[in-house]
This record gives C-alpha cells, structure tokens and sequence, in this order.
C-alpha cells in the first residue's frame, strides 16, 4: 500500500470534488459583478507606505458597533463607513483591530450600486493593536469580525474596554453599543444620553467629530448577566460560528477513525501471516 | 485495481463528508440559520445565505426572523424568497458547493476544523480503502497473487 501516493491522490482529489465550479475567494476578487469592473486588482492600487509618504487619506465617517453576547459568548464589532476622497481608490488600507483578533468575518468594500465586493485581508501585529491591511476597489467599507474580550461566567459582573483607533483621520465616528438582553446594572464609560430602540434592542450612541489618526477612544461596558446564553435565541442567530463540526465529533470521527484503521491492519496482517 | 480502489475509497469518503456538511443544515430546520442554508447570498458573492454577514445578507435574515415569529413555515419562507426574489434567491448544488468552496478559500473555517477534516477523510479512506482490497483479494485471489 503505497500512503504517499494515497495521500497526494487524496489531496487532488479533494481540491477537484469539492469545487467543480468553485470560484475562490482570491478569483473573486476578479469576478465580473454584474458587468461592474473589480478595479483592484488593475495593480493601480497604492499602498499603506503612500500614506506615510504624505498623503492624505481621511474617513469621512465611520459608525461602528458593538454587540455583546448578542449570538454567543463572545462580542460582535462591525466597522462600516467611507472614505473622504472616492478618487483615491482602489488603494490598499489598513485599520486598527483589537490585540488578539486574528480572525475577521468579512472585509468588503461596496460599490455605488451597493454591491459588496469582499476582498482578501491580512493581519499582523502591532505594538498596541493588531492591523488589517486590505485592498479596497470602492471608498465604502464594511469588516465584521467577533472576538472573546470578556469571560460569560453564570452569575457574574462581565466587564471590557474596546479601545477604538484609527490609523486615518476621521471627521464623524459614531459608535453604538447594543445592551445585550436579560442584563442588570448595565453601565457605560463614558456614559451617553443618546440611546435609541432597534429590532427590540436598545442602543447606546456616541458621535465624535474630528478624531485624529492614532488617537484612541476608549468604551467600557459593564453589566451583570445571570445565565450565559446569548441575546437572540439560537432559532433567530443570524450570524454561524463558521464551523465545520459542532461539539466534538471531529475527535469522536478521527479518533474511531484511528482505532478501526488500527484493527484493520492489524486483522490484515495476521491473515496475511507477514 | 488498487489505484481504482484508493480513488472509489477516496470520493466515497470525501462525498460523504463534504456532502453531508455541504448539504445538511447543523441547525435546527425552523431557525434563521437553518432556514439560509437554502437560500443564496444577495450580495453579490457566491455565498450560502448562511454564512454571509454582510448588511444585505443580515435584512435577509432579519425578514426570515420575522416570518418565523408571525408563524410562517420553512416551505411558506424559502417559497416566499423564491417568488419575491427569483433567481438571486435559488442556490442549485453546483452553486451550494461553489459557495462552500469560496468559504474555505476566504479563510471561513479555523485551521483546526480544517486539518481535522483532512485527518478524517485521509483516515476513514484508508479503512475504506484496505476494506475494499481485503474484499477484492477474497473474490479474486488469483488475480491479487
């Protein structure tokens, strides 16, 4: 039994049943959308370093907002708005994530048409953040990701700080923290009047004019919570984990896998008599 | 015959994996999620309803949300969407399994489930594959020697 060529065998095989049409997420990026020209991957795009050359890019705003617990025990953040200048894309952009964000859900740009176009993404690490870096074909800008700054204990007091920064400048910000549901003694720092009803939630809202690039606004959310479920039940969860096995059962399939293999070889062996 | 039995061993595995994660919904059948898993993504990328959170995917979910609440069966709501929405709603399989090819490829899945995925398949083909050459040496000794 040659393994070497099993295993090569399996790995094409792989790459050709499960994709007979398959467009991947790097040819996406050069998918004609509706007859809507991708311009980012002209390699007219100008990069992150341009920006330290001197020129000027600004958000025009930017409304960000932060779910806790809304879907699982972790916290939503989604960044969505537009750059000042439209002219100056595509370009390669970068923004600021939290420290141990490793992971975004989606970095799309939008068309005029209000067509998402999802682009690939990197992150490295920073002193005091982490950075994505992104090509961005349209000024308008969406990136969603989910992270664990918190502990969801029973019984307990969940506290966190989301520093929010920038590596441009920002005319407006606003920011909108959603009170997850079944909370007591939910406090906000800075505190804000501004709250609003939405979907049958309700959201604390902020707008800072004129934040400078680098400057970091800091929300700490606290509130006590008793059970650990989260806000939306999982009948109306709208956004997955983006997981392929649920519970355990890769390690039950794998490890069974591993036992019967054994004793495949075994038994073989010893009616082969080698 | 080995060659032909470590590829049959190989596409039964990996159909049955892939197949039953492509095609079968891990959520509950009358939930929002298990409801998009039947349902294209509007938002111009080749995606399941179900993985998608982008703005326009999230008001599909929310109007399935509230069709829920009023009610309204899974049947009653993709038949909705479908009517509503026409082609932009209907996932055929090729177009299901386009759509999960693009989610791994975007980075979709943690590395983890990835490799597990891979150890599993390479694992149960194998059993298949040495099960399948056992059988094939019964009814063909002579072949085999």
């Amino acid at each position: 039994m040659k393994f070497s060529k099993f295993s090569s065998l399996l790995m094409l095989l792989a790459v050709f049943i499960m994709a007979p049409n398959a467009v991947s997420a790097e040819d996406h990026g050069k998918m004609d959308h509706s007859k809507h020209e991708t311009p980012v991957l002209k390699g007219a795009g100008h990069n992150a370093d341009e920006h330290a050359k001197g020129e000027k890019i600004e958000i025009g705003r930017m409304k960000v907002t932060l779910m806790p617990e809304y879907d699982g025990a972790g916290l939503i953040v989604i960044k969505e708005g537009k750059f000042a200048d439209k002219s100056m894309f595509p370009r390669e952009v970068t923004f600021n994530i939290p420290k141990g964000v490793k992971k975004i859900t989606d970095v799309c740009s939008l068309s005029p048409g209000g067509q998402h176009f999802c682009q690939l993404f990197e992150i490295t690490e920073g002193q005091n953040t982490n950075i994505l870096n992104a090509k961005l074909p349209y000024s308008d800008f969406f990136i969603d990701f989910k992270y664990s700054p918190f502990e969801a204990k029973e019984n307990s007091t969940r506290t966190f700080t989301y520093d929010l920064s920038s590596q441009y400048d920002i005319k407006t910000l606003e920011v909108n923290i959603q009170k997850p549901a079944r909370v007591e003694k939910f406090t906000l720092t800075p505190t804000t009047a501004n709250t609003y009803e939405k979907t049958g939630y309700e959201y604390y809202k902020y707008v800072l004019k004129n934040v400078k690039a680098g400057e970091t606004k800091s929300f700490t959310v606290s509130y006590y919570k008793a059970d650990t479920a989260p806000s939306v039940s999982v009948k109306f969860k709208a956004m997955g984990d983006n997981r392929i096995f649920s519970g355990n059962i890769a390690e039950i399939l794998l490890g069974a896998g591993v036992l019967a293999l054994a004793f495949v070889i075994v038994w073989r062996r010893r009616k082969t008599g080698v | 015959m080995k060659p032909f039995l470590m590829a049959l061993s190989l596409v039964f595995v990996l159909s049955f994996m892939s197949g039953k994660y492509i095609f079968i919904s891990s959520a509950p059948e009358q939930s929002v999620m298990g409801i998009s898993h039947s349902l294209a993504c509007p938002c111009e990328c080749p995606m399941v309803l179900e993985d998608c959170h982008m703005s326009c995917g999230l008001s599909w979910k929310d109007q399935i949300g509230a069709q829920l609440m009023a009610g309204k069966t899974r049947t009653d709501i993709t038949g909705y969407f479908y009517k509503r929405y026409g082609e932009a709603a209907l996932l055929t399989p090729s177009q299901r399994v386009a759509g999960k090819w693009y989610q791994v490829t975007r980075g979709g899945y943690p590395m983890k489930d990835m490799v597990l995925f891979v150890a599993i398949v390479a694992v149960w083909a194998s059993i298949s594959y040495l099960v399948l050459v056992s059988i094939g040496e019964k009814i063909w000794p002579a072949r085999e020697k």
